[in-house]
């Protein structure tokens, strides 16, 4: 006997927890924030009870109707539950059905496909949240231990134990190469990673050609990352996702131009603009937020603030906010009207009350004190010589409310607003090409807003950026009900007055405030002034060529088929050349004849000759001449090299007859003679 | 039995092959678009690759093989006891040891752990498909350990002597006796002793009564006689013709031949379990005369037929007929499906001939 040859229930066991761990590893990996828990049982249960229960349905058309049924109701339950989701978000939970479905049915296949869909969603959580070291290393680890369980079982499958022992038992030194397995995973991919990282790249060189005086990474002026509101995932590039929904409480319309403000930035800098210092209070417990007084004979208007997806990682306000109901353990930061949820903070709405300010007058007194909060420094980069001269070309006073008609004036003269361009030339920073350089100066809200504070600042007003959501569309659900997404945040200046908060200084022109930025694209931007040279033209091409969608599916699908064609085998295990042709066609007849022949009651027994056949034909008197000429033809093709001629055709042809006739015998034999 | 070294080969698995082009990939895309989560993903997939590149299975080719002699028939199973010594500094883990041609359809050996120098003993199911007397034995040691991306291979030679005899074929019972005499009395009492006994049936009442068997009939209560049937000569004579008839191709008519082969075997295994001696005569490109008396001469002729293959036509001189010629019964096997050989015309006294029905 030649050993055991069974798969022990252990090493499968062990396969499938190791792979079950690593998805487990990749679906906890995702940002909670983003993909909320049952967002993630939604996606995931289907797959796992039809992976778990292969018996609901056999015919696979029932199978793939109970999947559909199954997905889009716990969708519609997790929607009703939850909220809706970030379209990158919903994209990336399409993974999860089919992996369940693999870590749940757990075959042979399925367990490699499980380890690839992990291993896809860990990508997936890295490109949404960020990388985050534990999570990958704990993947790495549990995906290491996985292909050992399932190198194990294939072979364990392939092969009979062969010596005396049945049981493999743990071999000295095998912990041993398994954690210097898992160690010199964890170091191979970190050289992987740094060796790409130190290689000079053409994405890198054709942003170093295109700035000469920066060697750097590129500087932009205004907020973190671009927009990136203080919370980490980037609202760049989610194109057209809900954030927020405003509703007014008494019935009325939602104005427009409201501003929603999440953050503000007071530290300047000719890049990048940070909070500063800033000094957080905890909510007291079952108390609402009061910001300021009202103002006595003002009207109050009632605002219900509903988030979605990243939008609960903030809390909008109005900069004339009064008080914010409806949030518990927020940290505040009164001075400067800034409230901050924390994880004890519910996603649930709130109501916002708010007083709409008056009419300011020229007398109306700016908050001097705002010093101690910042709100006048300058950036040490700042060249005070020509912003200086642009302040006095623009006749910018020192008076705040005519310096901000000034700046604002000015800038509306000087510079172009255009969303998708930024602005480039010889200063190093965006924002002194955006006031300086030659050529039309076009910039967007978030290099209008840094301009306008820095000039601001110069002039000794006290300011800070706010960044947000301004102007919303229309709800299409519900009139009156205004909705905002990321392609709604905007960046203002705000002003501090006495009594007053912060004041909302816009310098965007008027007729682009409010207009939706399109999401943002990694495609080139418009083709700069600078020239090109042949070889950055070149490895411009080639990334804008790159960078389209269906080229990596075209080469992954390339590369798998490559991957996956058959292998060659040697001349010497090639088998058997396969019959000709001729000799297809007589066995084609001979089998039709002894099918016959069968159906008569003479079938041929398996591995009996030809011969025999004929032989046990000719003792029961059934055979015809024709049948063994038939037979005599056969032999001669087959085994004798004779040419499969119209000769030996007709005499197989004749014998099949015979046969034929043979079979209708016996299935209606003829009458008895009567007398 | 020395071991001729070999190389140790390496190669990618499937689940190798499409790990490494998505590392490719993802490493071409990182570099070209200088993307962290590209890198990561190169990173993530080739850090297996380097893994089993690094701890893979080393000096496969260092192992010895150690096997017997062995005789075996087409076709049956048998159990091939192998030692195998591995002489590298490190053991081998999870080996597949494989002969191709004796494995063809059973699963391989699985070896969980071969150390260095320490001799480890194997016993696998094998079964030779076809014919032949092999000097020279193939095996191949394959192992995908530790991550089953990367697959070593190597292939151990050594001279080892291997004969497949051909398959035995089931004989027509009146083929054997066809040479029987009959059931009565032998012509010449003096060289046999008397009729061979086959069975016992029911002694029918007009029959002759001296044929009862009184002892057996006193057990079972009833009269029973015996059944005999005619002894088998001494020496009977086996010609087994090789050649092919004139202006025909060597290779065709093979299924006849192996069938031939396979007839000649255990016609002689017959002849032999009753006690008779076989002079064979092999028409071949040279000819053999064996004379079959015991198992040494057997197992020659066997090893022969081992060997043999279908030679072109030529003449036989009738002077090598001349051993068979004072036997009174011989058979004539057409292997090489010559069968209207004069030769055969020519044979004197009682000629059966085997496999005629082929035809």
């Amino acid at each position: 006997m030649n050993g055991v040859h069974h798969t022990p229930p252990l090493a499968v066991r062990l396969a499938w927890l190791t792979t079950a761990a690593c998805a487990a590893i990749a679906i906890a990996a995702l940002p909670a924030t983003m993909v909320p828990a049952i967002w993630r049982c939604a996606f995931l249960l289907p797959g796992v009870v039809l992976g778990l229960l292969p018996g609901l349905a056999r015919s696979p058309w029932w199978r793939t109707l109970l999947a559909i049924v199954l997905q889009v109701s716990t969708c519609a339950l997790a929607l009703q539950l939850e909220g809706p989701v970030t379209q990158p978000a919903a994209l990336a939970c399409t993974i999860l059905p089919p992996l369940g479905f693999a870590t749940a049915r757990g075959n042979d296949a399925d367990r490699s496909l499980a380890l690839f869909l992990s291993f896809c969603m860990l990508l997936v959580g890295a490109i949404l949240a960020g990388q985050q070291l534990p999570w990958i290393a704990a993947w790495a680890i549990a995906a290491c231990c996985a292909l050992r369980a399932q190198s194990h079982l294939t072979v364990r499958s392939a092969g009979a134990v062969a010596t005396a022992r049945a049981r493999v038992p743990l071999r000295d030194g095998a912990l041993a190469a398994l954690g210097s397995m898992l160690l010199g995973g964890l170091c191979a991919a970190l050289a992987v990673d740094r060796t790409l990282g130190w290689l000079p790249s053409p994405a890198s060189f054709a942003t170093s050609r295109a700035k000469p005086d920066v060697t750097a990474a590129r500087r932009s002026p205004g907020l973190d990352d671009s927009f990136v509101l203080d919370g980490g995932g980037a609202l760049a590039g989610l194109g057209g996702e809900l954030l927020a929904r405003v509703r007014d409480l008494d019935g009325a319309n939602v104005p427009p131009d409201l501003y929603l403000r999440s953050g503000f930035f007071a530290r300047p800098g000719m890049d990048k603009w940070q909070h500063g210092s800033v000094e957080l209070l905890p909510q007291l417990a079952g108390g609402d937020v009061e910001l300021r007084e009202p103002q006595p004979g003002l009207p109050t208007t009632r605002f219900l603030i509903e988030r979605f997806a990243g939008g609960r990682n903030f809390v909008f306000v109005t900069p004339h906010t009064l008080s914010v109901h409806g949030l518990d353990g927020l940290a505040i930061d009164p001075n400067r009207l800034w409230l901050r949820p924390t994880e004890a903070t519910s996603p649930e709405p709130y109501e916002l009350r708010c007083q709409p300010l008056p009419v300011l007058g020229r007398s109306a007194p700016v908050a001097y004190d705002a010093r101690e909060l910042g709100l006048l420094t300058l950036p040490r980069a700042l060249e005070r010589e020509r912003w200086e001269r642009l302040l006095a070309e623009w006749n910018v006073p020192e008076d705040p409310f005519a310096a901000m008609e000034a700046i604002a004036a000015g800038l509306a003269r000087h510079c172009r607003y255009d969303r998708l361009t930024e602005p480039s030339g010889p200063f190093a920073y965006e924002v002194e090409n955006f006031l300086f350089a030659d050529g039309e100066h076009r910039g967007y809200c978030m290099h209008f807003a840094s301009a306008a504070a820095l000039l601001l600042r110069l002039r000794g007003v006290p300011c800070r950026l706010g960044v947000g959501l301004h102007g919303g569309q229309p709800s299409d659900q519900e009139i009156g009900v205004r909705v905002y997404g990321s392609q709604h945040a905007h960046a203002w200046v705000e002003v501090p007055f006495d009594g007053l908060g912060y004041v909302v200084f816009d310098p965007t022109p008027p007729s682009e405030r409010g207009n939706p930025m399109p999401a943002r694209d990694d495609s080139e931007p418009e083709a700069t002034p600078t020239e090109r040279s042949t070889m950055q033209a070149w490895l411009d091409d080639l990334r804008e060529q790159l960078s389209r969608p269906y080229v990596p599916a075209i080469v992954l699908v390339l590369a798998l088929a490559l991957a996956l064609r058959p292998l060659r085998r040697g001349r010497a295990d090639a088998p058997a050349q396969a019959l000709a042709s001729p000799i297809r066609r007589a066995r084609r007849l001979l089998a039709q004849l002894l099918k016959q022949l069968a159906a008569a009651g003479h079938p041929r027994h398996r591995g009996q000759t030809l011969e025999a056949f004929a032989r046990t034909l000719r003792s029961a008197e059934v055979l015809e001449p024709a049948i063994a000429a038939a037979f005599t033809a056969y032999q001669d093709v087959r085994f004798g090299g004779h040419e499969f001629d119209a000769a030996r055709q007709r005499a197989l042809q004749h014998g099949l007859a015979a046969a034929t006739d043979l079979a209708a015998l016996k299935k209606s034999p003829p009458p008895a003679a009567s007398r | 039995m020395p071991t001729e070294p070999q190389t140790t080969t390496l190669e990618l698995t499937t689940r190798g092959r499409v790990v490494a082009w998505l590392a490719a990939l993802a490493a071409g895309a990182a570099w070209l678009g200088d993307d962290p989560n590209a890198r990561l993903a190169a990173a993530l997939l080739a850090a297996p690759l380097l893994v089993d590149l690094v701890l893979r299975q080393r000096r496969l080719h260092a192992t010895e093989v150690r096997v017997q002699a062995r005789r075996c028939v087409a076709g049956a199973p048998f159990t091939e006891t192998l030692t195998l010594v591995h002489h590298g500094r490190r053991p081998l883990h999870e080996v597949l040891l494989r002969e191709p041609r004796t494995m063809r359809l059973e699963a391989p050996a699985l070896l969980p752990s071969l150390p260095p120098g320490e001799p480890v003993r194997v016993e696998v199911r094998q079964r030779s498909h076809q014919r032949s007397h092999q000097l020279e034995r193939a095996f191949e040691l394959v192992s995908q350990w530790p991550l089953g991306l990367l697959r070593t291979r190597a292939a151990v030679r050594i001279a080892a002597d291997l004969v497949t005899e051909p398959a035995r074929v089931p004989l027509r019972a009146e083929l054997v006796r066809a040479i029987a005499a009959h059931e009565q009395a032998p012509q010449d009492r003096s060289q046999l002793p008397g009729p061979e006994f086959h069975s016992l049936r029911e002694h029918l009442p007009e029959e002759d009564a001296r044929l009862v068997h009184a002892l057996r009939s006193a057990a079972l209560g009833t009269l029973v006689r015996r059944v005999t049937q005619g002894r088998v000569p001494q020496l009977v004579g086996i010609v087994l013709d090789l050649r092919r008839p004139p202006r025909r191709p060597l290779n065709q008519g093979l299924r006849r031949f192996e069938w031939s082969l396979g007839a000649c075997a255990s016609l002689l295994h017959t002849l032999r379990q009753h006690g008779a001696a076989a002079r064979v005569l092999v028409l071949a490109e040279e000819h053999a005369d064996l004379l079959v008396r015991g198992p040494a001469q057997e197992l020659e002729l066997l090893t022969l037929l081992a060997e043999a293959g279908p030679t072109p036509h030529r003449p036989v001189p009738a002077a090598q007929f001349d051993a068979l010629r004072h036997l009174e019964h011989c058979y004539w096997i057409p292997a090489g499906s010559y069968l209207a050989a004069p030769e055969f015309a020519a044979m004197p006294g009682e000629v059966t001939l085997v496999g005629g029905d082929f035809e």
